[in-house]
């Protein structure tokens, strides 16, 4: 009954999406916060989102073959199938921000290899293909060292493309490439873990099952592991507001300034990273399931809001002649369509989670 | 195969902005979408206030961020100089307006021309409605739809990609200036060839000292600005203390 | 292979791309950018050729024909690119010597009107009896001939009651083709009310240099040859007249001149301009007046125009009279009264308190300007004498062109060349007993009264006081109106105070309306007509002038007509006659038939014909070579027709000197001229000119009304409840009133400097606006005595404080969708006029637009 109107709701996101997606391609883009000067808005970061996220679990996936720690290919399934279901979010994600997607044919026929972009498309249906072997191996067997590796390699690039594509805009060094190559991995990781933790705790407790001891300890590990990530980054993060948003004298920062005092910039830094640092390096917290749950929840809607937070101050204040006529700082809501299409993302994803959960066994640790 | 350049003479101009919507005219680009356009200031306190206006469009850089980002080079170099941009490979990712710095891309974010697809009348039998006055006089889009716009680019772009100023190289192509250099009033604009020696573009970049916008991005544009568009005079003074 | 592909692409693109997208321009798309596959690595972009298309590239798809802008009084030759009978751009005819093949930004909104999908593309009549700016006509559709019979019926009715004087014609824009509908028919049906809209356009103007040198004519202005130009209230880089000319030439000017502007807002010119003068609103005569005091004293008049002191020495001393006998004058007439009546105490002093421009300012000014004698231009515009007593500060402002003597000078201010259009034929012939006695009843404006002189070229009474005739139809003074015809007008949205025209018009009994848009004026029609757009539609021509030539400038259809539009001038005019002729009255079809094609001496027989051979008619001499008389000489009526434009011989400099059309043959600073125009009138009143002077609201008394002189200004309104003085001005983007329906005009609506895209806005000081806690962006009501609008605040720093700047041209409640918020019910932005009381400069007869009024601001 509860399962029902879990997929019911699930259901109703994806039609809303749906509905988005017939209103988006028919009406046009004006259904979202349209000016030429917010160009990239909640549709991407919530993409950004997704897949920082999938690429963070792709590291937490591949520890036990690369790093060869075998306690954690216990929790290899789940997180190789998440990598899928996430990254299946994300790419739902990216459709509804582009503007001709059936286009994206032309990235094989027109490559233009000096595209970070190009890139990261590439590098992602690379990703997708060898995501959906390895799940296959692991449904059928045990992960293949090759494929793990892999996963990270790609895991790895696509990350750090990210850093690079937006580090590529000399016209708006508030996406400043040397600092986001080196925090999307890092972020994305902390995502990873938190999405692991979080998915395994509340399937548990759904389906009513005592964590066994030796699992137990592994999720300590783990949350352990997010406090020390998140803390890094929160480190990471206040260099970054300092050097870019207090000291810096360059007027294209001026809507990082402006960012820093804005609800998606706190809430990255205090729900996103100090409360689940705080959480998880209190022992007596950690060892509890609500101390986990909470704060990887908590990291992951900073972690969305954080996203779009740097994809606004990349764009709210307009440059050249869009400045013409406009406040320095232009102001953004989402649209109603806007939410529909990260609801849209998050319904699909937890949708394909739910079946893997309820059909592919996801608790069982490979061989 | 030449390589294309603008010069625009600040003290020529005189901000009427003929620029702008002969070019909105010429590429049959849609309400709200700048490929020609400005930035003006106005500065100082009253009384001691002037007005400034510096005419802008696509630089045409010769290192053009925008085409760098491009993942399907649907926004390319053509060999004289001129950045174009192909819709019919452009995915929509809005990644050319992230990167360029001057802020002259633009996105269709809805079907062009909308105030002209109406089909109401404000006066029932006695007025048209915008688009029976469209399809009564045979334009298309707009009823002055400007057919030559076609021969390079589709004449109206269509909802989903971007666009921006071309440098008109439909009518370069065919040994016309650019509509806004043939439109403009006070002859502001001087167009030409930067590897002919002897252009009137070359002879003016030789004559004043040029500026261009945001030069220290590197990106090298084609539009080079020369002399004030306030040139006035004012009292000798040492100032005092 | 790669055919394979691009098959695949042109699957899937047809699958996604616009349905409107057409199959064609894509497939050749792809041809175009024919794509090299491959992987070409490095950082560089790859330089791509752009492949030859197959597709045949569209070449000279149209043809660029002759046209003429009447978007503003420029009037400049135009030339439209047609393609398939379609009008798809605009530029400058590069055969006229005035715009010299510039066009400026608002020739190109031109596009948008003729193919405004608002205007009224059939004959239409109200089924609301009712009428009233709250009653909704209930227009609907009728037939042209329907639409004739009815107004020949009414006209018949006048003239079978002998009340023809009861018939009354209003005119708006207008080509020269006006007289056929203007004067001819009005004459010859037997009313003396033909009415035109001039003097809500500049009559005031005329009145400097008609009272100084007898032109009762707007000016050219030598600008290439000047050293320095002083403009008064005049925006030649944005607002009338010849902008097209001044664009093209200004860049060169400015490295020339000293450009001073006195202005109380930062105008488009103002902003080019070395000196910025932010004068309080209506103070423009006391600056004047001691620049010309400045000049006198500093000696720097130009002698051998105005003349010298007997013994070479300047007696020209701030306070002292001067004795007439000690000047020997040359080609002026009054230096000495001048400055003892007015002059000698006018110091930079006394005028920096009044005007708010600095001392020191207002003597480097006049200094410079002296200095830059003879080449030194007064650019006299609207704003100092569009006011209640502008009147003698035209004469002041116009009068220094005569110190530094500029008048018809190199690089000075000069008057229209000579050209060669004919008349039409006489109509006296063709007015029978009725039409004569009715033609001898008063004029519905009032003009001649003592309070409304009116003084056009001398004559008391000569000009028109358009406004008035507002007040004349509502109280039947001289007499009630009953049926009018208005052609290309709009009086109640463009003169001031248009609430007495709401009322006026809806106090008609039988009112018709000649328009393109249903208008403000079209509401309170019965029957309302399609008129055609000059510059595409329409035969007829004007003339203009500039750059030292005039030109003569056609008018011609050179498009497909989309609805079933008629010529205002010509063709209506024409049906009307033929009607008239079927009812029994055929005298004004005669009258018609006289206008004889000059090539075969044909007589038209259809509205077609008459329209083009009433045109070639009034021009034979520009084109026929057996009648050349001077100028651009043509081999015949197809010639001139393709070039579209004529142009006179260049401007003959000095040749006025000492013979001017004035009394005294010179330039007059004592008006001469005035002087018997105003004794005239005071004499027809049986009254002295002091009388006149205090009639017409003006303050001077004796010989100071014969001389230019500064006037305290008239501005309505409390200080105390009213804080701001209202400046209005005009929009580089108007089209007169008529481009509110244009998307480009809102869309660029910030090319006036301090203006917002699709925004009306209200400039006001930041100094100001903080005391009153206004921010930009605000919704703020402005109200005047007489009636108050609603706009936008903006908060800008080229506004006087004190003062609020608001732009003419939007606030229609009609005319279109996006002229109107709801067609008929809500304006879209304000109308200044709403705010402008009906006050006249009454001398000229001019509405006054400027320094009139006092406004507060109260947030919405």
């Amino acid at each position: 009954m509860k399962l029902q109107l879990w997929i019911g709701l699930l259901i109703i996101g994806i039609l809303l999406g749906l509905w988005t997606t017939f209103r988006v391609y028919t009406e046009g883009f004006s259904l979202y916060a349209k000016t030429d000067v917010l160009v990239w808005t909640l549709p991407l970061s919530t993409y950004i989102f997704f897949s920082l996220t999938s690429a963070g679990l792709a590291f937490v996936s591949s520890i036990p073959v690369v790093f060869v720690i075998k306690r954690y290919e216990a929790i290899e399934k789940r997180t190789v199938y998440l990598e899928i279901a996430v990254l299946i979010a994300s790419f739902v994600c990216l459709i509804l921000h582009l503007g001709s997607p059936l286009k994206v044919f032309y990235i094989i026929l027109s490559p233009n290899p000096s595209s970070p972009l190009w890139w990261l498309a590439t590098l992602y249906s690379l990703y997708f293909v060898i995501l959906l072997s390895a799940f296959w191996r692991i449904h059928t067997g045990k992960m293949s060292k090759p494929l793990g590796v892999l996963i990270f390699v790609i895991a790895i690039l696509t990350s750090t493309t990210l850093g690079w594509l937006l580090g590529m805009t000399d016209a708006r060094p508030t996406l400043n490439a040397s600092f986001f190559s080196f925090y999307f991995p890092l972020t994305g990781f902390a995502s990873g873990i938190a999405v692991v933790i979080l998915f395994s705790m509340v399937s548990m407790h759904l389906s009513r099952q005592e964590i066994p001891d030796g699992r137990s300890a592994l999720y300590n590990e783990f949350g352990r592991l997010m406090g020390i990530v998140a803390g890094m980054v929160a480190v990471l993060f206040l260099w970054r507001t300092i050097s870019g948003g207090i000291s810096s004298t360059a007027v294209e920062y001026g809507a990082f300034k402006h960012m820093i005092g804005s609800v998606p910039y706190n809430m990255e830094f205090w729900l996103g990273l100090v409360v689940p640092t705080v959480l998880m390096l209190i022992p007596s917290i950690r060892a509890t399931v609500w101390g986990k749950v909470t704060a990887s929840f908590l990291l992951l809607v900073g972690m969305f809001a954080g996203r779009l937070e740097f994809v606004l101050s990349g764009v709210v204040r307009p440059l050249g002649q869009m400045a013409e006529g406009r406040p320095e700082i232009v102001s953004y809501m989402p649209t109603v369509y806007e939410v529909f299409v990260a609801l849209f993302g998050l319904s699909v994803m937890l949708l394909i989670y739910t079946i893997g959960e309820r059909y592919l066994k996801l608790e069982t640790a490979p061989e | 195969m030449p390589r294309y350049a603008m010069v625009i003479d600040l003290q020529r101009c005189v901000g009427c902005g003929s620029c702008s919507i002969s070019c909105r005219n010429e590429n049959n680009v849609t309400e709200g979408i700048y490929w020609s356009h400005k930035i003006t200031e106005t500065s100082g306190k009253f009384p001691n206030v002037r007005y400034h206006y510096i005419p802008t469009l696509c630089n045409h850089c010769t290192n053009a961020p925008c085409v760098r980002g491009c993942p399907t080079e649907a926004m390319h170099k053509l060999e004289n100089g001129i950045t174009m941009h192909d819709p019919k490979k452009c995915i929509g990712c809005r990644y050319c307006m992230i990167n360029c710095p001057y802020g002259v891309i633009y996105f269709n974010w809805k079907d062009a021309h909308p105030s002209w697809r109406a089909g109401n009348s404000v006066i029932k039998e006695v007025t048209a409605s915008p688009a029976e006055e469209v399809r009564k006089v045979g334009g298309k889009g707009t009823p002055y739809y400007n057919p030559e716009r076609d021969a390079t680019l589709p004449g109206i772009r269509p909802k989903g990609v971007v666009e921006k100023c071309t440098f008109c190289d439909h009518r370069v192509k065919r040994g016309k200036l650019p509509r806004c250099v043939e439109a403009c009033p006070a002859d502001a604009r001087i167009f030409g060839d930067l590897d002919d020696p002897e252009s009137q573009v070359n002879q003016l970049l030789g004559k004043f000292r040029p500026f261009r916008l945001k030069e220290a991005l590197g990106t090298e544009p084609a539009v080079f600005y020369i002399r004030d568009f306030s040139s006035a005079g004012y009292p000798r003074t040492k100032g005092g203390i | 292979m790669k055919e394979k592909e691009s098959n695949v692409v042109t699957t899937i693109r047809e699958i996604l791309s616009d349905a409107k997208l057409s199959r064609r321009s894509f497939v050749k798309g792809s041809a175009v950018t024919g794509t090299a596959m491959g992987l070409g690595f490095g950082w560089k972009p790859t330089l791509r050729a752009l492949a030859q298309a197959s597709a045949p590239l569209s070449d000279g798809m149209g043809e660029w024909m002759p046209a003429t802008c009447q978007g503003c009084t420029s009037w400049c030759s135009k030339q439209v690119y047609v393609v398939d009978g379609r009008a798809v751009k605009i530029r400058g005819n590069p055969h006229s010597k005035v715009n010299m093949g510039a066009a400026c930004v608002r020739s190109h909104l031109s596009l948008q009107q003729v193919y405004d999908p608002d205007r009224i593309k059939t004959p239409m009549k109200r089924t609301n009896p009712k009428k009233g700016r709250q009653e909704d006509p209930k227009f609907v559709p009728i037939s042209w001939d329907e639409a004739l019979n009815t107004i020949a019926d009414k006209i018949m009715e006048l003239r079978k009651n002998h009340e023809t004087h009861k018939y009354m014609l209003m005119r708006g824009r207008y080509s020269y083709m006006r007289d056929v509908l203007y004067d001819r028919m009005t004459k010859i049906i037997g009313s003396p009310n033909n009415i035109s809209h001039s003097a809500l356009c500049a009559e005031a103007e005329k009145f400097g240099p008609y009272y100084t040198e007898a032109i009762w004519s707007y000016r050219q202005y030598d600008v290439l040859n000047a050293h320095y130009i002083l403009l008064w209230g005049a925006d030649p880089l944005a607002a009338n007249r010849q902008v097209s000319y001044y664009s093209k030439v200004w860049g060169d000017v400015v490295d020339k001149a000293t450009i001073a502007i006195v202005e109380p807002r930062l105008s488009a010119s103002a902003g080019k301009a070395d000196e910025w003068l932010p004068i309080k609103p209506g103070q423009d005569g006391a600056l004047a007046v001691a620049i010309s005091h400045v000049l006198l004293t500093e000696g720097l008049w130009y002698k051998p125009f105005v003349g010298d002191f007997k013994d070479g020495k300047n007696l020209f001393i701030s306070g002292q009279m001067v004795d007439e006998e000690a000047f020997e004058e040359l080609h002026t007439n009054g230096i000495i009264k001048y400055w003892n009546l007015e002059l000698k105490d006018k110091t930079p002093e006394w005028a920096a308190e009044i005007t708010g421009i600095p001392v020191e300012q207002i003597r480097r000014v006049a200094i410079g300007y002296g200095k830059a004698a003879p080449h030194a231009i007064s650019w006299l515009g609207g704003g100092p004498c569009m006011q209640v007593r502008g009147g003698y500060s035209a004469m002041a402002v116009h009068a220094l062109n005569g110190i530094v003597g500029a008048v018809d000078n190199v690089g000075g201010t000069l008057k229209a060349n000579k050209e060669y259009t004919g008349k039409f034929p006489k109509p006296d012939d063709f007015m029978d007993d009725i039409a004569k006695k009715g033609k001898k009843h008063k004029k519905i404006d009032q003009r001649g009264r003592l309070q409304f002189p009116c003084l056009k070229k001398g004559k008391s009474g000569g000009g028109v006081i358009t406004n008035n005739a507002a007040d004349g139809i509502l109280k039947d003074d001289p007499n009630e109106i009953k049926v009018a015809i208005g052609y290309m007008n709009n009086f109640s949205f463009s003169a001031p105070q248009p609430e007495r025209w709401e009322r006026a018009l809806s106090k008609i009994p039988f009112l018709v309306h000649i328009t393109t848009n249903a208008s403000e004026f079209s509401w309170f029609s019965d029957i309302v007509l399609p008129d055609t757009h000059h510059m595409f539609e329409k035969w007829g021509y004007v003339k203009a002038m500039g750059n030292g030539y005039r030109h003569v400038t056609l008018m011609q259809p050179i498009i497909k007509k989309v609805w079933d539009y008629k010529i205002d001038e010509t063709e209506i005019p024409w049906l009307i006659a033929e009607k008239l002729a079927e009812r029994g009255f055929d005298n004004l079809l005669r009258h018609y038939k006289t206008y004889k094609d000059p090539e075969t001496g044909k007589a038209p027989t259809n509205e077609k014909e008459f329209a083009l051979y009433a045109l070639k008619y009034v021009t034979q001499n520009l084109w026929d070579p057996a009648k050349y008389k001077g100028g651009d000489k043509f081999n015949g009526w197809e010639e001139f027709r393709k070039v579209g434009v004529w142009n006179s011989d260049p401007y003959p400099f000095r040749k006025r000197w000492g013979k001017m059309k004035t009394k005294t043959g010179k330039f007059e600073f004592y008006s001469e001229t005035l002087k018997e125009a105003l004794e005239k009138h005071a004499k027809k009143h049986d009254t002295t000119v002091d009388e006149v002077m205090k009639a017409t609201n003006y303050l001077a008394r004796g010989e100071t009304a014969f001389i230019p002189h500064y006037e305290e200004p008239f501005i309505l309104g409390e200080e105390k409840e009213f804080p701001f003085i209202h400046v209005d001005h005009k929009s580089r983007l108007n089209r007169e009133g008529r481009s509110a329906n244009c998307s480009w005009y809102y869309d660029f609506k910030d090319l006036d400097p301090g203006e917002e895209v699709w925004d009306d806005v209200a400039k006001i000081n930041p100094i100001d606006a903080g005391k009153l806690g206004i921010k930009s962006g605000d919704r703020i009501k402005l109200a005047s005595p007489t009636g108050s609008l609603i706009c936008t605040a903006k908060l800008w720093e080229g506004v006087r404080p004190g003062t609020v700047a608001k732009c003419y041209g939007q606030g229609h409640w009609a005319y279109g969708r996006l002229a109107s918020k709801i067609f008929g019910k809500v304006p879209r932005g304000g109308s200044s006029n709403d705010l402008i009381p009906a006050q006249y400069e009454a001398l000229s007869g001019s509405s006054a637009y400027y320094a009139v009024t006092r406004i507060k601001i109260e947030k919405v």
